[in-house]
């Protein structure tokens, strides 16, 4: 049978094996020391997680896109609502009218012009109400 | 050294008090953790987890028990908590086991075959039954204190040391 060593009363087993670099202790000691003075108790360890810190980066990426995005090109509500921003407002889908609201600001005559207008297949109100109107406009536009 | 830590902490002085815990534990709770973990560096971090959670806790801490045993419970835990995180992020199914046997090259380990065949035994108990062999045979701390450290009877970790100590010369007999 093969000799084994005894665990009890062994000093060679019982002594310590693991060594530490130089002066590990006293910067230890130290390091730990400090601790009260940089971090107070109410330290927050919510980012010290890997993965909660790549989610909260996401997150302020998505939050400052969405501000972005939702911000360029709409007028605050200080700009003036003349006739050229409810134009831009309307050909960027920003406005948009029912047709109760048409109706409402159509006189009887513009009502059945409109209604003509659909009939024929032709669906642009202007061009069919106020064709010169709609001349002058493509008229100053450079490109033409 | 104990009275001393009570009395700064009656007169709510933490700072003072957790300062005269470092200067006389860190060592202790170092070769605690650095022989449930093995890995100095592992230890070095496990060691200033263990001391954030002393400090955190200190202003709650019951000053009917020893505050020996209460930091001692609180690296242990810190010390078992870390190698099941371990576990669960490495492949490997026998972290421990695997640890023990990277000991032969590790800068610092001084240990001789025997020694190391010794750690590798140690490595093969279930974690609790490690903590309770370790602080019985190498730091000879009572079964009183290792009572209050484990919050389990002082039988149940006379038995658990008895049998850690049959399966550690069992491995020893066939490695």
């Amino acid at each position: 049978m093969k000799d084994y060593p005894r665990l009890e009363n062994n000093k060679h087993l019982k002594s310590n094996p693991f060594t530490v670099p130089d002066a590990y202790f006293k910067n230890l000691r130290e390091g730990l020391q400090n601790i009260p003075l940089e971090h107070p108790q109410t330290k927050v360890r919510f980012l010290e997680n890997r993965y909660l810190r790549m989610f909260a980066f996401a997150a302020t990426l998505v939050l400052a896109f969405t501000i972005g995005w939702f911000s360029q090109g709409t007028p605050s509500e200080n700009d003036d609502l003349n006739n050229e921003n409810i134009i831009a407002l309307t050909e960027g889908g920003y406005l948009h009218y029912s047709d109760y609201d048409v109706l409402m600001v159509l006189d009887d005559q513009e009502i059945e012009a409109l209604i003509n207008s659909q009939e024929n297949g032709n669906t642009d109100y202007l061009e069919t109400t106020q064709p010169d109107l709609v001349e002058d406009y493509y008229l100053t536009l450079e490109n033409i | 050294m104990h009275a001393e830590i009570i009395a700064l902490l009656q007169q709510n002085k933490t700072e003072p008090a957790f300062n005269l815990i470092v200067k006389s534990y860190s060592q202790k709770v170092y070769w605690h953790v650095r022989r449930l973990v093995l890995d100095h560096d592992d230890a070095d971090d496990v060691v200033q987890n263990t001391f954030i959670k002393i400090w955190k806790g200190l202003p709650n801490f019951r000053q009917d028990s020893a505050i020996y045993t209460w930091i001692y419970r609180i690296a242990t835990n810190e010390a078992l908590s870390f190698l099941r995180s371990k576990k669960e992020n490495t492949r490997f199914e026998d972290v421990e086991y695997s640890l023990s046997q990277n000991l032969e090259a590790d800068a610092f380990f001084d240990g001789d075959a025997a020694q190391q065949t010794l750690q590798a035994a140690i490595a093969t108990l279930p974690e609790k039954q490690r903590a309770v062999f370790n602080l019985r045979y190498f730091e000879e701390m009572s079964y009183a204190e290792m009572s209050a450290v484990f919050d389990t009877s002082e039988g149940a970790l006379k038995a658990s040391y008895h049998h850690a100590v049959k399966k550690i010369e069992a491995f020893l007999h066939t490695h």
